[in-house]
C-alpha cells in the first residue's frame, strides 16, 4: 500500500535522552517530522481524490474514497474544497474531462458535507444551479442543508425548488427544512403524496436521514396522510432511536435539538431518557427535556417548568416562560396550571403566568386575569395589563382604564398602551 | 491681443485638465486589476498608434523576440488561419507601408481580457473609418483580433496578434494540410501521450507554451488558460501520466507554415483508462495549435484544446456548452 511508504518515509530518529540543550535540538527534529506529516496527508488526500476521479459516481471505490475522506476529516477540507470550483481545475490541478470533474466534485461535496465543513457553503450553494450536473447538484444540495443556515444558501435553495426536476425540488425542500425554513414543506408533503414511489420513497429516506430537523415533517405527515402510513412510521421510529443515542452527545445543541424532537414525536417510550435530561448541567437542554415531557403528558416535565418559574435566578425564569409559552401555543396542555398560578400565593408565579398567558394570547383568561387586575404586587399588574394588551378583549377596558390611573407608574403605563391595543 | 492670447491659453489650460483628469479618473471595471491595465495600455497605445500613423508607437508594447501575426481570414475557425507575419520585424515593414497610404480613424473595444499568472489573453473589436492618405477616400473598418500576452521581468508584451477573427456565430472553414513537418510534429506529440512519455511531450512545446481549454466553445471569452509554461505543464503531466493512461488517434486537418511559424488543427479521439479505478473515458477532440521551428524542430507554443468542432454531429461531450 501506497500509505506505508509514506509512513516509512516519515520515520525519523529522535534523540534518546533530551539533555540541557533538548529544547531546540528537539524542535529541530519535531519540525521535519511535521511538515513530513504533513506531507503525509495531503498526499494521502490527493491519492484518495485520484480514486474519485477514476471511477464512477456511488460506485464501490468511489465509495470507499469518499469515506475515507471523510474520515480523514478537516485535515482533507482545503484539498476538497477547491474541486468545488471550476477555476480551481487549472494548472496542476487541471482536468480535462468533464466526467472526472463531475466524479471529484461530488465526492468533495459529500465529504464536505459529511464532515459538516461550514466554509464550504457558499461554494457548495453555487454549484446547484443547472449549470452543473445532476450528480454534483443532488450532492450539494444535501451538502447545502448540513452546513447550516446563510442568508445566501437559503435565497439559492428557494430559487431551486422551481426546477423542472422533481428530484431537486425535492432536495432544495429538505435542505430548506434542515436550515430550519419550513416554508418549503409543501413540496415534501407533495412528493410523498403524489410524487410516485420512487420519489416518495426518496422524500421519506431523505427526512429519515435528516435527523431532528426532519421531525416535525414525519410527524405531520403521520398525522394527516393516510398514503405510506407504514413506510412514514418506520422512518419515525428509526429518527426516534437516533435522538435517544444523541441525548448523550457531547454537544449541548444536538441534545437539546434531540429533546425537542423526542417532544415532537411524543412516544411514551422515551420518558425515562427525557427524565434523565432534567439534570443534564445545560440550561437549554434542560428546558427542552423539561418540556418534551409536558407534551408527553408526564407530570415531572411541568413541575420542573413551573418549578423554574417559581425560582428566583430571573435567567431560569425567563426560560420556563420561553418554555411554557411554546407549550401553550403548541398543545395549550399548560393552561389550566397557568389560571391556577393567577392565585398562587407566590408573586413571581402569578406574574409569570400572566405573561406566558398574555403571550400565547389565551383569550379564555381574561376573566381570570381580569381579577388578578387589583393585585397587590405591581409587576403582577403591570404583566396582567400587558397580557389583556396581547388579547385584545374588549371587556378588560374598564379594568384597564382604572389602571392607567394606577400609582405605580410603569402599571399606568402599560395600562395605556394595552387600551390602545384594543 | 494679449489679454485673448491669455484667454486661449487658459481655455486651453482648462481643457487639456479636463480631458487628462477623464483619462486617468477614468473608472475601472471591478475585475479590474494592475495586470489588466497594464495590457490594456498596451491595446491602447496600438490604437493610438494606428490613429497618429506611428509605427514604432503601434509596437511600443510588443515583444521584439516572439511577436507573430496570424490572418484570421474573417473566421473563428482556425482551419482558416494562417500565419500572415512571422517576426516584428516583417510586420513592421508591413505596418510603415500601411500607415504611410491609410490613415486609422478607429475607436477599439475590449471584448474581454483574462489574466493568469504571467499569461494574458484579450480580444478586441475596431470600428471605425481607414482615410486613404493620398485620395482621402474613406472606408468604413470593423475588425476583430486577439491578442496574447506575456509577462517578463516585470513588463507585459503582446507576443501574438490574429487579425480578422471571425464573429462565434460563424461557421467552419476548409483546412489543408500543406507542411508536412508540422503534421509530423503533431502526431510525435500524439504518440508520445500513448507512450505516456512525460519527457517527449514536454520536449514538443515551447518554455513558453501556452495551454488552453475551449470548453468546445467558439465564444474566447469562455475559455480558461490551463497553464502558463512548460515548467507548469510539467509538473502537471507528472503526476497525470502517473494516474491517467493516454491513448490519442489524431488527424490533422489543416497545417500551414510561413518561415518558422505554423499553425495547425487536429482532431483527437482520446481514450483514458486510470490506474487508480474502473473509469474509462473516450473524448473526441479538436485542438488548434500554433508551433514555432527552433533549432530545426517545431515545437507547440500555443494550444487550444476542446475547440468548438465546426462539423457536423456527433459533437463530443454534450457540446457546445461550457459547461465546466
Amino acid at each position: 500500500m501506497p500509505v506505508h511508504r509514506d509512513k516509512v518515509r516519515c520515520k525519523v530518529r529522535l534523540p534518546h535522552s533530551p539533555g540541557p540543550k533538548s529544547w531546540s535540538r528537539g524542535l529541530f527534529w519535531l519540525l521535519p517530522l511535521a511538515l513530513c506529516a504533513c506531507s503525509t496527508t495531503e498526499e494521502q488526500v490527493r491519492r484518495q481524490i485520484e480514486i474519485t476521479a477514476a471511477n464512477e459516481v456511488h460506485s464501490e471505490r468511489w465509495a470507499a474514497a469518499v469515506d475515507e475522506l471523510a474520515a480523514i476529516g478537516r485535515p482533507a477540507a482545503r484539498q476538497l474544497l477547491a474541486l468545488l470550483d471550476p477555476a480551481q481545475y487549472r494548472g496542476v490541478d487541471y482536468r480535462e474531462f468533464r466526467d472526472e470533474i463531475e466524479n471529484t466534485r461530488t465526492a468533495a461535496a459529500v465529504v464536505l458535507g459529511r464532515i459538516r465543513h461550514r466554509a464550504a457553503s457558499a461554494s457548495m450553494h453555487a454549484r446547484i444551479t443547472t449549470a452543473y450536473r445532476h450528480n454534483e447538484r443532488i450532492a450539494c444540495l444535501r451538502g447545502v442543508g448540513d452546513l447550516g443556515f446563510t442568508e445566501a444558501a437559503v435565497k439559492d435553495l428557494r430559487a431551486q425548488l422551481t426546477d423542472a426536476d422533481p428530484v431537486i425540488r425535492l432536495l432544495a425542500a429538505i435542505s430548506l427544512v434542515k436550515l430550519g425554513e419550513l416554508a418549503a414543506r409543501d413540496t415534501i408533503t407533495a412528493a410523498v403524496v403524489e410524487g410516485g414511489d420512487e420519489l416518495a420513497e426518496m422524500a421519506i429516506a431523505e427526512l429519515e436521514g435528516a435527523n431532528y430537523h426532519g421531525v416535525p415533517v414525519l410527524v405531520d405527515l403521520l398525522s394527516r396522510q393516510e398514503h405510506r402510513r407504514e413506510r412514514l412510521g418506520q422512518a419515525l421510529e428509526k429518527v426516534r432511536e437516533q435522538l435517544v443515542r444523541q441525548l448523550e452527545a457531547d454537544d449541548p445543541e444536538v441534545r437539546r435539538e434531540s429533546a425537542a424532537g423526542l417532544g415532537e414525536i411524543a412516544d411514551p417510550r422515551v420518558v425515562e431518557a427525557l427524565v434523565g435530561m432534567l439534570a443534564d448541567p445545560s440550561n437549554l437542554v434542560r428546558f427542552n427535556a423539561a418540556a418534551a415531557l409536558v407534551r408527553l403528558g408526564d407530570r415531572r416535565g411541568t413541575e420542573f417548568l413551573f418549578g423554574a418559574l417559581d425560582d428566583t435566578d430571573a435567567v431560569l425564569r425567563l426560560n420556563a416562560i420561553k418554555s411554557l409559552v411554546r407549550l401553550q401555543q403548541l398543545s395549550g396542555q399548560v393552561e389550566d396550571r397557568l389560571l391556577e398560578c393567577l392565585r398562587s400565593d407566590s408573586a413571581r408565579l402569578r406574574s409569570g403566568a400572566a405573561q406566558i398567558l398574555g403571550r400565547a394570547e389565551v383569550a379564555s383568561a381574561v376573566e381570570d386575569l381580569l381579577s388578578t387586575a387589583d393585585d397587590a404586587d405591581p409587576e403582577v399588574r403591570c404583566n396582567v395589563a400587558i397580557a389583556l394588551g396581547h388579547i385584545g378583549a374588549a371587556s378588560s377596558r374598564a379594568t384597564l382604564e382604572q389602571l392607567v390611573g394606577d400609582p405605580d407608574e410603569t402599571v399606568a403605563y402599560y395600562a395605556g398602551w394595552a387600551l390602545e391595543q384594543l | 491681443m494679449g489679454g485673448r492670447l491669455r484667454n486661449l491659453f487658459l481655455l486651453s489650460s482648462a481643457a487639456a485638465l479636463v480631458f487628462s483628469s477623464t483619462v486617468l479618473v477614468a473608472p475601472l471595471a471591478a475585475s479590474e486589476t494592475a495586470e489588466t491595465v497594464l495590457i490594456r495600455q498596451i491595446l491602447e497605445k496600438d490604437r493610438f498608434g494606428r490613429r497618429r500613423g506611428d509605427a514604432e508607437v503601434v509596437t511600443y508594447g510588443y515583444d521584439k523576440d516572439r511577436f507573430v501575426v496570424y490572418d484570421g481570414a474573417g473566421s473563428i475557425d482556425v482551419r482558416a488561419w494562417t500565419v500572415r507575419h512571422s517576426s516584428l520585424e516583417e510586420y513592421q515593414a508591413s505596418l510603415e507601408a500601411d500607415l504611410a497610404a491609410n490613415r486609422y480613424d478607429i475607436s477599439r473595444a475590449v471584448l474581454f481580457l483574462t489574466v493568469w499568472k504571467n499569461r494574458a489573453f484579450a480580444a478586441t473589436l475596431d470600428s471605425g473609418v481607414v482615410i486613404d492618405r493620398a485620395g482621402d477616400s474613406r472606408r468604413g473598418f470593423v475588425q476583430r483580433a486577439m491578442w496574447s500576452f506575456l509577462k517578463e521581468d516585470e513588463e507585459w508584451k503582446a507576443t501574438s496578434l490574429v487579425i480578422a477573427v471571425g464573429d462565434t456565430a460563424d461557421g467552419g472553414a476548409a483546412g489543408r494540410v500543406e507542411d508536412k513537418e508540422v503534421a509530423a510534429a503533431l502526431q510525435e506529440d500524439a504518440r508520445n501521450w500513448s507512450e505516456g512519455s512525460k519527457g517527449d511531450i514536454l520536449s514538443g512545446v515551447q518554455e513558453d507554451f501556452v495551454g488552453n481549454d475551449c470548453y468546445y466553445s467558439s465564444n474566447p471569452a469562455s475559455w480558461l488558460t490551463v497553464f502558463a509554461g512548460r515548467e507548469e505543464f510539467g509538473k502537471w503531466l507528472e503526476q497525470r501520466l502517473e494516474h491517467v493512461d493516454y491513448d490519442i488517434e489524431r488527424t490533422l486537418l489543416h497545417a500551414v507554415s510561413r518561415g518558422d511559424e505554423a499553425v495547425a488543427v487536429t482532431r483527437d479521439r482520446i481514450t483514458v483508462t486510470y490506474t487508480a479505478g474502473d473509469a474509462r473515458l473516450e473524448q473526441d477532440r479538436t485542438s488548434a495549435w500554433l508551433l514555432t521551428r527552433r533549432g530545426g524542430r517545431w515545437r507547440v507554443t500555443c494550444a487550444w484544446w476542446k475547440a468548438k468542432s465546426f462539423d457536423p454531429p456527433g459533437a463530443p461531450e454534450g457540446a457546445p456548452t461550457a459547461q465546466r
